[in-house]
């Protein structure tokens, strides 16, 4: 089928009055519901998935895609207003949207992050539709080996890139990954420091790692400021002044390119894409910035560049579901369990045997898209809003929805406590100057990191010379070693003293 | 030493010792196996990495940093026994009354509320959380011994 004929397809599928109510429906619910602190895209996607049941499976799962992405752009906000991630990849959002917000900046960061995902969401879609089939084979080029190798340099790079002293983000990678490994061993079915607690054999969830460690942290962090004190500067009321500026478009146009095309090749990998684009999204535009010094202080590009990462991402991750059946991370398995449900079998055959569904799968992402930058962008004064909200009525809010969220994303009482653990050791974390990021995102690649190694271990007979003897993961591993050491020798050699160096490198980054 | 210093030392110490405690039962969970990499492996990695990082750390604590903001210690102890009191009770008495008396303990000793806004403020907390979670969401929420409400509601 001609490319051009596919794509009248499928908007004769998604502009129908039905599918169109029906992605309207789903992006509203999607953003409202990710919207609650602590509820992310998968939960949101799950508590949601009940609702497309009845329906038939072309306008199911135009409405289920409708609340994934809605969810994605819902995390953004409590990300960037109350430093409270729905998920790992809105982790680095809370950096330097957070800070804009405090610095009175809440309506542009926020605009960028909806428009920057909007941009990226139709260049993926446009690149889905045009080379998905043949993009899903960039899959099969990383195995076991070359995947362990890319999750390494994830985790360099998160270190290299974080606010702060990198060895302080090097120790929080190692507790990520340590963290990653409480429950069950995934191949002999040892349980691993589970004190005896059987409900703790599935190991903690990100969900409740990343709302212990930012946002009930964050609730204590508000609480340690004198009674009035909030911390925010005063926001501008009127949508005008809330939107980007002229200033902020020039900035963060080139990010958002860069984070579009890098996310959308991270995105058809297998694992965390999303979470790695907009972490290598925010690295990209460190190094390349003039102002390198402004990130991690409410820079722009800090926000536009990983939003669109990890949009682009999202997005692309759809091409090895539809076209090869593989799901790469816990959304897309929902997708396919609905698609399952739904009688629709996703593979190489889906977009023959059924074009209507696919094409209108694909270009109801383009009226998604744009939907949610149309609800959201009159509503951005709303959201704003909510900074204004009293500290003494916030707090609370705050603190319920983790608890409840916390509960709510398996039923089990246990998670509850752990928040609390978690939200009170991330205080004691931030207050040591440790950055909570790469702790979560150690912990949501710790799993895929050790599956892969260990595999890869047994391709090399026990021999880690394998991850050497790959091209693409030598290759990678060459990269992430320069990451963490290049900045390092290059204070060496200009030192006079190195011990007295090396203490204050401690401290920067 | 200051309090703020006091709990950045502990944190570190305490790092210390959970790394330490992650070798330790990492190699008695076994290194490696019959079939390859064992359970251990892993975890005595990542726990080798979080010693030596907070061992340096430790070893060499860096510059002196600006003095922060003071903390304002009896209020941030009122939102941690708030916390904490809200999800003992979530857990024994189920999330209503859990939601109620959390909300009012950090509305009236955290925050210095009268103690009738503080209650009003509770309940309708509690309110909207049952009619998003329990109604609109279908999270099957523990009412512990209000469960007979459930069923009347």
């Amino acid at each position: 089928m001609e490319f051009l004929e596919a794509l009248q397809l499928g908007f004769s599928v998604s502009l129908s009055l039905e599918n169109l109510y029906l992605c309207l429906i789903g992006v509203t619910l999607g953003t409202a519901v990710g919207v609650l602190p602590g509820l992310g895209p998968s939960t949101t996607v799950a508590l949601l998935l009940p609702i497309t049941f009845r329906m038939d499976p072309t306008g199911g799962l135009i409405m289920l895609a409708g609340i994934f992405y809605g969810a994605m752009y819902g995390g953004s906000i409590t990300s960037i207003l109350m430093r409270v991630p729905g998920e790992a990849a809105s982790v680095i959002t809370c950096i330097d949207g957070h800070m804009m917000a405090k610095k009175g900046r809440a309506g542009p960061a926020l605009g960028m992050a909806a428009f920057g995902s909007f941009i990226a969401g139709i260049v993926a879609t446009l690149g889905i539709a045009i080379v998905g089939p043949a993009a899903s084979q960039v899959a099969f080029l990383f195995g076991p080996v070359e995947m362990a190798a890319l999750v390494i340099c994830g985790l360099a790079m998160v270190a290299s890139v974080s606010p702060g002293s990198q060895l302080n983000a090097l120790a929080m990678v190692g507790a990520g990954l340590l963290l990653s490994t409480v429950g069950a061993d995934f191949v002999t079915g040892q349980d691993r420091f589970v004190f005896g607690r059987y409900d703790m054999s599935e190991g903690f969830n990100i969900a409740l790692v990343a709302m212990g460690t930012f946002g009930i942290s964050e609730l204590l962090m508000m609480a340690e400021r004198a009674k009035g004190q909030t911390g925010l500067l005063p926001q501008p009321r009127r949508l005008r002044e809330l939107l980007p500026s002229l200033e902020d478009w020039k900035k963060s146009a080139f990010p958002i390119g860069r984070g579009t095309v890098l996310g959308f090749f991270l995105g058809l990998l297998p694992g965390a894409g999303a979470l790695l684009a907009s972490f290598a999204s925010y690295a990209v535009e460190k190094k390349m910035s003039k102002r390198p010094e402004e990130f991690g202080e409410g820079a722009i590009e800090g926000v536009a560049g990983p939003e669109a990462a990890n949009n682009s991402a999202a997005q692309a991750s759809l091409v090895p579901l539809l076209g090869l059946g593989i799901p790469t991370n816990a959304i897309m398995g929902m997708l396919l369990g609905a698609m399952m449900i739904h009688g629709v079998v996703p593979g190489a055959n889906l977009v023959n045997d059924k074009p209507d569904l696919f094409w209108g799968l694909i270009t109801s992402m383009f009226i998604g898209n744009l939907l949610l930058v149309l609800l959201n962008v009159p509503l951005l004064g709303v959201f704003v809003a909510l900074l204004r909200i009293p500290i003494h009525i916030l707090s609370p809010l705050i603190m319920i929805f983790c608890v409840v969220g916390a509960f709510s994303l398996a039923n089990k009482p246990i998670d509850v406590l752990l928040l609390c653990a978690l939200g009170i050791g991330g205080y004691c974390l931030r207050k040591a100057r440790y950055d909570p990021a790469p702790l979560v995102v150690a912990f949501v690649l710790g799993g895929i990191l050790e599956k892969t190694v260990r595999q890869s271990l047994l391709l090399g007979y026990g021999s880690p010379y394998v991850f050497i003897q790959h091209p693409i993961s030598a290759t990678l591993l060459v990269i992430a070693a320069a990451m963490l050491l290049l900045p390092l020798l290059t204070r060496f050699m200009s030192a006079s003293n190195p011990l007295k160096l090396l203490r204050n490198n401690t401290e920067v980054d | 030493m200051t309090a703020s210093l006091a709990l950045q030392r502990g944190t570190q110490v305490a790092l210390f010792i959970i790394a330490t405690a992650g070798i330790v039962a990492s190699y008695r969970l076994g290194l490696w196996g019959m079939e390859g990499p064992g359970s251990g492996l892993f975890p005595m990695l990542s726990s080798l990495l979080l010693l030596i990082c907070v061992g340096i750390r430790l070893a060499i604590p860096g510059p002196e940093t600006a003095p922060e903001e003071p903390v304002n210690w009896p209020r941030l102890g009122w939102y941690t026994a708030s916390l904490v009191i809200y999800t003992v009770l979530f857990l024994y008495t189920g999330f209503a009354i859990g939601t109620a008396v959390g909300v009012f303990v950090l509305m009236r000793f955290a925050e210095e509320r009268p103690v009738l806004p503080a209650i009003v403020a509770s309940l309708i907390a509690t309110a909207i959380c049952i009619l998003i979670f329990d109604y609109l969401l279908a999270v099957p929420m523990p009412y512990g011994p209000l469960q007979f409400l459930k069923f009347w509601m």
